[in-house]
């Protein structure tokens, strides 16, 4: 009997392994014409990714016998006009798997046999049942209506005063005619997996904001009045922070610890409750500024960057000019072991340097959001999350977005991303506050979104109350703190852990170390400077020596001489 | 741009100071080591050259007994030394006095500079000086001077054991040291001068300047050189370099030691500096032009660094104080912070240490007094250099622009 408690108990220990083998099991396959996996796709899996911590993404053409075998939610994605294959029409057919469909190609599929789909363009006005909502988006789209009265329907367009059915459901199959899931209209596909996947959401909208761009040319007492004000309304506010701000034009390169000021404002707003964040290491590459600059994407290659700043870049190689992709690739590897050191320094030093400095970074935001996919990789050795939004393309920066909710994304590792739904202030706007009101009521369109923003320290006060009163007005919503969350940062010397609105930190490298190494000189002329200085120095104590050689000598000197 | 021009002083003022140190530790390193080969050389002191001991005189009378008293005492085979006591123009009692010594002493004459070398100055005597004497070896002393008996022996021993020697110069040092505060701060700078500078060049790279007394020079050279030049207002510099072109060298031997009187008041100080600044402006000036077809490099490294000393580590001082000042004024945007103050502090310990160094290897001059008298040294006298050079460079400006002719300035004495 004994025993038998013992494994049941046993058992009970086991269930957060259990649960995992019991999350959705995700088939994603797609029809492209592209040899990549196209960014498209790449979001769907980050809008999966809420649901399931199993998906697999095959093209058409890679689907054999045994893919969907442990499926239970299976998705195909016609980017473009195609055949499926026969044989992956006939696996797809054959699955038990509740199947969504998207896009293009679908009623090739027996599930969507009788859809008939209408490709409609300039669409911008939709209608999603759920909530009852009319919605016009900015920009126009391509979407698909379906016309099937057995259907359920859960999103509808309007154009030219008729409406059309775009997202259905047929028994526990779904299809959803907005396939451009870049834009806006794909939030009405996010919200529509909450019931693919029968998922009860939580009454809940978290939200964050963060003072951005903080760099040792940050101005302290804008950086002191809006940290604090945010901080007198309980709000847990992020801080941005980029260790190191560099001038090339005038040779500058700034720390924290020449703003001791600045350091103490950052440190007093810690210790009352804001998270710092890194946000790169310079904010910069080569020869930009930082804020402005780019840090993990080379912008003038539209490339990653694959040498350290100092050094001429490398020009990466299309794969059109290898005989095959064999060697393509173990080009790729080689260029690529560039980019690795390149990021594992700058992510080091960030991390190292924010904890020398005595701050405590809880999370990542890429400068300007970009970064190459294997630099997503590798940053998932060093954060458990990552702020802002996501390059979906590995080829092209401006291909970037979020979910509408916080997600795992597969790009990004094992990462949390806690996506930036709202934008920021502008100032080149009138009325700034409004866009991003705006934004923030596109998202109530899904359930359980993030209302994720930032605002520039610089600004001052201005706007800051507007927008936190905008964000606070949102239904059920809530603050997010990261030091509630299980949170880490680590290198191998350093490592910080939250877990129940505490913070641990270890540092395993030398006190003396790290102090001397976040106190050394900067620019090159402080270095040299420094040198002079030791140089004299130690000239300076060798004479006082022979000064005091000499006159221990006298007497002995004064027979010498007289003798 | 003022973080340029900042750099720029920065770079010059610390070349200087950098090869000062590296000088003083060569100079030490001479002081440690100068006296080794002595009980060696005396060996060959056997077949003795003769001497002619040259003092060029122009209304001398104030110093010229002592200074002959002291010619009387010099150790040297009298049958091999002749003291030539030149009377350039003297309206005074010099010749007078003089010419009692060389009746009591054969070796010691009295001549009368002729129409054609009279009252021209230094150079011009020293070369009818020239052409009286008979000696291989000429060994010059200045009016003032009170050399120690066995100097000449040492100059002598020098150049008979330094085959590439051209000339052999010995050590100065101050009589009336203890007379004012200024010639306790000149004492202190003529220490610094020859344990740095001529010690410092003579171990590191067989350079020494010829300081105009105190020194032995082989007859050869100055007939090959056709004598002193009489357009040179510092004559000692200008013969330097041209020994050096000649293929020789000159060696700093400090065993050789003389005694000299240092101006007392600040006047007579002014006028001596004035002449010897604007001198070594005239050598930089003369020989910069042709530097590069100088056949003997390490001379072109002296002349750079006379170059450095009167002009650009000069304008460099000039620069750094200008922008000091008027950084206290208005921001320029200076970006260097803490370490210009240390730099600043490191500079004058710099200085403490070095002079302490060559004040301890006289063994008399390290005391108390003196201590402190470097402290200020620091603040007064090195600054009054700026002012000199100023000064110096606006009169040479002048001659160049109204064509004027030089004077030489004769150095008053004192009782």
């Amino acid at each position: 009997m004994r025993y038998k408690v013992l494994i049941v108990l046993f058992a009970l220990l086991c269930f957060p392994h259990v649960t995992h083998a019991n999350s959705p099991n995700v088939t994603i396959v797609y029809s492209s014409t592209s040899n990549d996996v196209p960014p498209e796709v790449h979001k769907l899996d980050a809008l999966v990714s809420r649901f399931s911590e199993n998906i697999h993404i095959l093209r058409d053409t890679e689907v054999t016998e045994t893919s969907f075998k442990k499926t239970s939610h299976l998705f195909y994605f016609g980017l473009n006009p195609a055949t499926i294959p026969s044989s992956t029409r006939k696996q797809i057919n054959e699955s038990n798997a509740s199947l969504y469909g998207i896009g293009f190609n679908a009623n090739q599929l027996k599930a969507f046999e009788k859809i008939d789909a209408i490709r409609m363009q300039g669409v911008s006005t939709f209608y999603q049942e759920r909530t009852d909502t009319n919605l016009t988006f900015e920009l126009a789209d391509t979407v698909f209506s379906v016309n099937n009265q057995a259907a359920t329907v859960h999103a509808r367009i309007a154009q030219r005063d008729k409406e059309h059915s775009t997202i259905i459901q047929l028994n526990e199959h779904f299809y959803s005619g907005i396939y451009n899931l870049l834009n806006r209209s794909s939030l009405l596909l996010a919200d529509s997996l909450y019931d693919f996947f029968e998922v009860e959401a939580k009454q809940e909208h978290l939200g964050y904001i963060r003072l951005e761009d903080v760099n040792p040319s940050t101005d302290s007492k804008l950086l002191e009045e809006t940290g604090n004000y945010l901080l007198d309304r309980n709000i847990p506010v992020l801080l941005a922070v980029v260790p190191v701000y560099v001038d090339p034009d005038s040779g500058q390169n700034v720390h924290f610890t020449d703003r001791p000021e600045l350091l103490d404002v950052m440190k007093s707003l810690e210790n009352r409750g804001a998270s710092v964040i890194s946000h790169g290491y310079t904010h910069q590459y080569r020869s930009s500024e930082t804020g402005e600059g780019f840090e993990f994407w080379d912008v003038e290659n539209n490339q990653p960057i694959l040498t350290p700043s100092d050094e001429e870049p490398i020009l990466l190689k299309p794969k059109e000019a290898f005989s095959n992709t064999k060697e393509y690739n173990a080009y790729l590897s080689e260029v690529l072991d560039g980019e690795t050191s390149y990021i594992q320094s700058k992510l080091t030093k960030s991390i190292h340097e924010l904890v020398s400095l005595g701050l405590h970074p809880l999370g990542f935001e890429a400068p300007h959001y970009t970064m190459s996919h294997s630099g997503y990789q590798l940053t998932a050795n060093y954060f458990s999350n990552v702020f802002g939004q996501i390059q979906w393309s590995n080829t092209e920066w401006e291909v970037m977005g979020v979910t509408p909710y916080v997600s795992k994304p597969s790009l990004l590792h094992g990462m949390t991303l806690y996506p930036e739904t709202i934008g920021y202030v502008r100032t080149d706007l009138p009325r700034p506050v409004d866009e991003m009101r705006r934004a923030r009521d596109e998202l109530m369109l899904v359930r359980e979104s993030m209302i994720g923003g930032f605002y520039h320290p610089y600004i001052g006060m201005e706007h800051l109350a507007d927008l936190i009163d905008m964000m606070e007005s949102t239904p059920n919503f809530q603050w997010l703190d990261l030091r509630d969350q299980n949170e880490w940062v680590r290198t191998e010397d350093v490592s910080i852990q939250t877990s129940n609105g505490t913070m641990s930190l270890q540092d395993n490298r030398s006190p003396v170390w790290s102090q001397l190494k976040l106190n050394m000189p900067n620019s090159f002329l402080e270095k040299s400077l420094w040198a002079l200085a030791i140089i004299t120095f130690t000239a300076v104590l060798m004479f006082l020596a022979y000064t005091l050689y000499l006159r221990t000598q006298r007497k002995k000197r004064l027979f010498k001489e007289r003798g | 741009m003022a973080n340029v021009l900042f750099l720029f002083s920065l770079v010059m003022i610390w070349t200087m100071l950098l090869y000062h140190m590296f000088l003083m530790q060569g100079g030490f390193w001479h002081f440690m080591t100068f006296r080794d080969p002595i009980s060696e050389w005396s060996k060959n002191m056997k077949d003795l050259p003769k001497v002619s001991v040259l003092i060029p005189a122009h209304n001398e009378a104030v110093v010229i007994a002592a200074t002959l008293r002291a010619m009387a005492r010099i150790a040297y085979p009298h049958d091999k030394l002749e003291v030539i006591l030149i009377n350039d123009n003297s309206s005074d009692r010099t010749g007078e006095i003089a010419q009692q010594f060389a009746d009591k002493y054969s070796f010691i004459h009295v001549v009368q500079t002729t129409p054609a070398y009279a009252g021209k100055g230094k150079s011009s005597a020293l070369n009818y000086g020239l052409t009286q004497s008979t000696g291989d070896v000429l060994v010059v002393y200045d009016a003032d001077n009170t050399p120690e008996k066995d100097s000449v022996y040492h100059l002598v021993m020098g150049l008979l054991n330094d085959p590439h020697a051209g000339a052999v110069v010995g050590k100065f040092r101050v009589t009336n040291a203890y007379e004012t505060l200024l010639t306790r701060l000149i004492n202190i700078e003529t220490i610094c001068f020859q344990w740095m500078a001529q010690a410092g060049r003579w171990k590191w790279f067989n350079i020494a300047t010829i300081p105009g007394t105190n020194f032995a020079i082989r007859r050869s050279i100055i007939e090959e050189l056709g004598g002193w030049d009489e357009a040179a207002l510092a004559e000692d510099t200008e013969l330097t370099i041209r020994v050096y072109e000649l293929g020789w060298h000159i060696r700093f031997f400090p065993a050789a030691i003389t005694w000299e009187q240092e101006p007392q008041t600040l006047k007579v100080w002014w006028k001596q500096r004035t002449r010897w600044a604007r001198g070594n402006q005239y050598v930089v000036l003369k020989f910069m032009r042709q530097l590069f077809s100088l056949k003997r490099k390490k001379i072109v490294f002296d002349i750079i660094y006379f170059f450095f000393t009167y002009f650009l580590f000069f304008f460099g001082v000039i620069l750094s104080n200008s922008l000091f000042v008027i950084n206290l004024f208005v921001d320029i945007g200076l970006e260097v912070g803490n370490i210009t103050l240390i730099l600043w502090i490191l500079a004058f310990l710099l200085f403490v240490t070095e002079v302490f160094v060559t004040l301890s290897i006289e063994r008399s001059e390290f005391n108390v007094q003196n201590f402190f008298t470097v402290i200020l040294m620091y603040f007064t006298y090195s600054q009054l250099w700026i002012v000199l050079v100023i000064y110096s460079l606006y009169l040479e400006m002048k001659r160049v622009l109204f064509n004027q002719e030089v004077k030489w300035y004769k150095t008053d004495r004192f009782d």
